[in-house]
């Protein structure tokens, strides 16, 4: 198909990442790095961050979600990984159950205009096969986690003020 | 003789079909006939999607296209909902013009009817909440003041958190004038 239906955005290969049977799915573009869980450190997690993580030697606030995308304040046992998003400079890692490429590109429809809520990080659906992916990215992760706890708004600033 | 035959050729007055939906609260609404395309007499698979309105318990895939569902008894306070157990008796799939679809969560199979010009009536007092989403509406003889949907406002941003905050900034502004 050449032509691009109205709301639909270009294919593109996808990492899904999966929290407690909801997988999410960014572009796989803004994967920077994967860093096992072992070698984050959550002793400070607070109201505001899970974790932190270093990566090329900076440190990065690092969230997770529950299955219904709310953040959560410990990391559960079975989250073993850590994505950090960002394509040329991680801004954030992401704690969850495990992370996947898919092997086929996938086509993103922007969410219906009836679904849409700005503070929501689901920014678009894709059909994979016949399993109905929730589509992020980085900029949306980003607004999604200042926008619900402004806290958090600062520590984004400070990243990319020292990047 | 001429006003006897003038009676007999009287055209009869002109109808248009609808279909008209069930939702909950005894509430009947109407659309036109044309907009629907398939009738799910068995709910089908439902997507739940995180973070959208209760309103909205998810998509359904239909021939490789998501379709958003809405459930407009739960939208108007007439359903309690429980996210991720959506109890969808019925669903219409409906086209919304430009090759977009809806669905619509019902009580019952819908019905046919046929609406005539001169049963057009205005929106009752107890319906004034409708005025964004059915721009018009019909007195049928049995469920009696129906709205006529406007789907591109049903399916569009009217009924999301963002159309609200405008519509009540806009009323706001408008009483405040």
């Amino acid at each position: 198909m050449s032509s691009q239906a109205p709301g639909q955005v270009a294919e593109q290969l996808m990492a899904v990442m999966n929290f407690a049977g909801l997988r999410l799915a960014v572009p796989l573009a803004e994967v920077h790095s994967l860093v096992s869980v072992l070698d984050i450190d959550d002793s400070q997690a607070d109201a505001s961050v899970l974790a932190r993580v270093e990566v090329n030697g900076r440190e990065l606030p690092a969230f997770g979600f529950d299955a219904e995308l709310s953040t959560l304040r410990s990391v559960p046992d079975d989250y073993r990984v850590c994505a950090n998003l960002g394509a040329d400079s991680p801004e954030l890692g992401i704690l969850c159950q495990s992370i996947e490429t898919l092997e086929q590109s996938v086509t993103e429809e922007a969410l219906p205009a009836c679904m849409s809520n700005e503070s929501s990080m689901v920014k678009g659906l894709a059909l994979n096969d016949d399993e109905v992916l929730l589509c992020t990215n980085l900029a949306a992760l980003v607004e999604h986690i200042s926008t619900t706890d402004k806290s958090s708004a600062g520590l984004f600033l400070s990243t990319r003020e020292a990047s | 003789m001429p006003i006897q035959n003038q009676q007999a050729v009287a055209p009869a007055e002109q109808t248009s079909s609808a279909w008209l939906f069930d939702i909950s609260g005894g509430l009947s609404v109407a659309v036109a006939a044309q907009d629907v395309i398939y009738v799910y007499t068995e709910a089908p698979q439902v997507f739940p999607i995180p973070q959208t309105p209760d309103h909205v318990p998810g998509v359904v895939n239909w021939q490789q296209n998501l379709v958003p569902i809405i459930d407009l008894g739960i939208y108007l306070g007439l359903q309690q909902t429980e996210r991720h157990v959506p109890v969808i008796k019925v669903m219409v799939l409906l086209n919304l013009g430009n090759s977009r679809l809806g669905a619509m969560a019902l009580e019952q199979i819908p019905e046919r009817a046929e609406v005539a010009d001169s049963s057009q009536c205005e929106l009752p007092a107890n319906l004034q909440a409708w005025s964004c989403l059915a721009p018009s509406c019909f007195m049928h003889n049995t469920r009696g003041a129906v709205p006529i949907l406007d789907l591109n406002a049903v399916f569009g941003s009217e009924l999301s958190p963002s159309g609200l905050a405008e519509r009540m900034g806009r009323r706001d502004r408008d009483n405040a004038a």
